[in-house]
C-alpha cells in the first residue's frame, strides 16, 4: 500500500538508486581491453590536469634553444623531446594540445550528439512529412564533402576556437540522426510503446520517459566513433591553418609547423602524430568494445 | 525500388542546394565581392559599371537567382588571383588528381582485398591477427602524419623517391599509399567480414565436400560473392578521396584539384573558392548517386524492399 509516508521517501529512494550505479561501474568495466584504456585514462589525465604541470610554459618563445633534438637524441633534459623552431617545449605543447583535443572534441561529439539525437527522435518517431523532409536534410548534410566546405566557412568566420567547435557541430549532427532515427523507429514498434500510447501518454511523455533512455546505448557508442572522427577533423583543419588559431599548441598545428624542418628536426612532426594516432586508436577499440557490450546492432567485425 | 531512387535524388538535390546557398551567402558575409574584384585604379563608376556587369547589382534574391543562374551555366567567374575562369582553372587541375584518386583505389583494392580474404579464410591466424592491427591502425593514423613519415623514412632517409610535385610514376607512389591507406583499413576490414559470413554458408561447405581444391574455391568462388559490397565499398573510397586529396596534396605539393582548393581558401580567391567547393559537391553527389544506382540495379534485394 502507498502510504503518505512511503510517498515522502520517493525522492529519497530515488537517489540512493541513483548513486548505487556507482557500484556497477567496475561492474561494467570488465574485460575492458586494458591497453586502449589506459592510453584513453592518460590523455583525459593530461588534458585535464597537464597544462598545470608543464615542464615549460608551452608558449615561452627561446630562439637561442630552437630545434633542439629530444633528451636522448642529443638534446638536454630541459626539453625532454625537443623544441620547435621557435624554442618552445615540444613536451610541453603536446601537453597542453591534449586538452585542445579533448575540450573540442567532448563538446563537439556531446553538443552534435544531442542535436542530432533530438531531430532523429523527432524524425523517428513523427514519421510522415516530417520524417521526411528531416531525412532528406540529414541525408544532404552527410552527403556534403567535409574538409573542403568547412575551409571554406573557416575562411569567412572569425579564426578561434568557437568558430571551429561550431563548424565541426555543423557537419557533426546529421550522423547521429540518421541511427538514431532507424533504433527510434524500431522502438515505436515495441509493445511497451504501444501500451504508453494506449495507455493515454502524450507523445512528448512517451518520448522523453520512455524512448530516450532506451536510445542512450546507441547514443554513447556513437559517442566514441564522433570522438575519434572529430579529433581528426579538428587536426586536419589545424592542420592546414584553418583551425585552432596559433599560438594554441594543437597537434595537428604541430604537425603542420614540422613540417618544413621534417629533415632537420623530425621530432616536432613525430611526437604530435604518434598522440593522435595513440588516442584515436585506443577510442575507436574502446568504442569497439562499448559496440559490442551495449548495442547488438552495431557489430560488425 | 523507384522510391528509394527518387529519395536519393531529392537528398542529392538538397546537398547541392545546400552548399550553393552556403558558398553564395558566405561570400557575401565578408564583404562586398565587387570591391574585391574590382581593380584599384576603379573609381565608383567603374566599380558601379562592374557591379551590373555581374549582375550583383539587385536585391539579395535577385542576386541569388543570377549565382544560380550562372553556376548552371558553368559561369563561375574569375579567379581573383590569375583573372581566368575559376573553372578552366579547376579544369586543368582535375587530372592530376585523378590521376592520384586512381592510384590510390588500385593500391586500397590490391592490397586490401587479398590481404582480407586470406584473413577471412582463416580467422584467429596470424595473418588475420596482422591485418585486423594493421585495418586498425590504418584508420587511426592520420593521413596528414603518415605523409610526413613516409616523406621523412623514403624521400629524405632513403632518397628512394622524390619528396614532392608531380613528376611521372615516382611521384605518385608516396602520394598515392598516403591517400589510400584509410581505405587500405575499410577494404580489408569490410573483405574480412564478408569472406567470414560466405565462408560458413553451405553453398561453399557443399563446394567443398564437393571435392574442390580449397584454392579455388577462395579464389573463384568466394571472391565472387563478396565482390558486390566490396566493390561499393571500393567506390565510396574513391568518393572520399576527393576529399582526402586537400590534404595529402599539400603535403606532396601535387598540383590537384584539392590544392587549388587550399590555395584558394587562403588568398580568399571567392570565386575559385566557390567553383572548388560547388564543383566537389557535384561530383561527389553524381558519384554516391552511381554507386546508389549500381548497387539497386545489382542486387535485387533492394528492389523489393520497402524504402527507408
Amino acid at each position: 500500500m502507498i502510504t503518505d509516508q512511503a510517498r515522502a521517501n520517493v525522492p529519497a529512494a530515488r537517489l540512493m538508486g541513483a548513486l548505487g550505479v556507482f557500484r556497477m561501474v567496475p561492474e561494467g568495466l570488465r574485460g575492458v581491453p586494458r591497453i586502449p584504456f589506459a592510453i584513453f585514462v592518460l590523455f583525459v589525465a593530461v588534458a585535464v590536469v597537464g597544462p598545470y604541470i608543464t615542464p615549460q610554459d608551452p608558449f615561452q618563445q627561446s630562439l637561442q634553444t630552437r630545434l633542439a633534438p629530444p633528451a636522448w637524441a642529443g638534446g638536454s633534459t630541459d626539453n625532454l623531446l625537443g623544441t620547435d623552431s621557435l624554442g618552445r617545449d615540444v613536451l610541453s605543447r603536446l601537453m597542453k594540445g591534449a586538452r585542445i583535443a579533448l575540450a573540442i572534441g567532448v563538446t563537439t561529439a556531446i553538443a552534435a550528439g544531442i542535436l542530432g539525437a533530438a531531430l532523429g527522435m523527432i524524425a523517428g518517431f513523427s514519421g510522415g512529412a516530417i520524417d521526411y523532409l528531416l531525412m532528406r536534410l540529414t541525408d544532404g548534410m552527410i552527403a556534403m564533402p567535409f574538409l573542403v566546405v568547412a575551409l571554406a566557412i573557416a575562411v569567412v568566420l572569425p579564426p578561434s576556437i568557437k568558430t571551429l567547435v561550431a563548424i565541426l557541430i555543423f557537419f557533426g549532427w546529421a550522423g547521429y540522426a540518421r541511427i538514431i532515427r532507424s533504433t527510434v523507429l524500431q522502438l515505436r514498434e515495441a509493445e511497451f510503446i504501444q501500451l504508453a500510447k494506449v495507455a493515454g501518454c502524450s507523445s512528448r511523455r512517451i518520448l522523453w520517459r520512455h524512448i530516450s533512455p532506451n536510445v542512450t546505448n546507441t547514443f554513447v557508442v556513437l559517442f566514441t566513433l564522433q570522438l575519434a572522427t572529430v579529433i581528426i577533423a579538428e587536426a586536419s583543419l589545424s592542420f592546414l591553418g584553418m583551425g585552432v588559431p596559433p599560438p594554441e599548441p594543437s597537434w595537428g598545428l604541430m604537425l603542420s609547423d614540422g613540417r618544413r624542418f621534417v629533415d632537420t628536426a623530425w621530432w616536432i612532426s613525430v611526437f604530435p602524430g604518434v598522440a593522435i594516432t595513440l588516442v584515436v586508436l585506443s577510442v575507436n577499440m574502446l568504442g569497439d568494445w562499448l559496440r559490442v557490450r551495449l548495442d547488438p546492432k552495431f557489430r560488425q567485425v | 525500388m523507384y522510391v528509394y531512387i527518387f529519395n536519393r535524388l531529392v537528398g542529392a538535390a538538397v546537398t547541392v542546394f545546400l552548399v550553393l546557398t552556403l558558398v553564395f551567402f558566405l561570400v557575401r558575409l565578408s564583404g562586398d565581392p565587387v570591391a574585391l574584384m574590382a581593380d584599384p585604379y576603379f573609381d565608383e563608376d567603374d566599380i558601379q559599371a562592374l557591379r551590373e556587369d555581374l549582375g550583383l547589382d539587385g536585391t539579395v534574391a535577385e542576386q541569388y537567382l543570377v549565382f544560380l543562374g550562372n553556376v548552371v551555366r558553368g559561369d563561375f567567374g574569375n579567379s581573383i588571383r590569375f583573372r581566368e575562369p575559376a573553372l578552366n582553372l579547376y579544369l586543368d587541375r582535375m587530372p592530376a588528381t585523378l590521376k592520384l584518386m586512381v592510384f590510390g583505389v588500385f593500391f586500397a583494392i590490391g592490397l586490401g582485398i587479398p590481404i582480407g580474404v586470406i584473413a577471412g579464410v582463416s580467422p584467429g591466424s596470424r595473418i588475420d591477427g596482422v591485418a585486423r592491427t594493421g585495418a586498425l591502425l590504418g584508420q587511426a593514423v592520420p593521413s596528414f602524419w603518415l605523409g610526413i613519415m613516409l616523406i621523412l623514412l623514403f624521400a629524405v632517409q632513403l632518397g628512394w623517391l622524390p619528396t614532392s610535385g608531380e613528376h611521372g610514376l615516382k611521384s605518385m607512389i608516396l602520394p598515392g599509399i598516403t591517400l589510400g591507406s584509410f581505405s587500405i583499413a575499410a577494404m580489408t576490414r569490410l573483405t574480412r567480414s564478408t569472406v567470414l559470413d560466405i565462408w560458413d554458408t553451405e553453398y561453399v561447405r557443399l563446394l567443398m565436400v564437393k571435392g574442390l581444391p580449397r584454392r579455388l574455391v577462395i579464389w573463384k568462388h568466394v571472391v565472387k560473392n563478396a565482390a558486390l559490397p566490396v566493390m561499393t565499398l571500393a567506390s565510396l573510397q574513391m568518393i572520399a578521396f576527393l576529399s582526402g586529396s586537400v590534404i595529402v596534396e599539400q603535403i606532396f605539393a601535387w598540383p590537384g584539384v584539392g590544392r587549388v582548393a587550399v590555395e584558394a581558401v587562403f588568398s580568399r580567391d571567392f570565386p575559385l573558392i566557390q567553383t572548388v567547393v560547388v564543383i566537389n559537391t557535384v561530383l561527389l553527389v553524381l558519384m554516391n548517386l552511381a554507386v546508389d544506382l549500381a548497387y539497386v540495379a545489382i542486387d535485387p534485394r533492394i528492389r523489393f524492399t520497402a524504402a527507408r
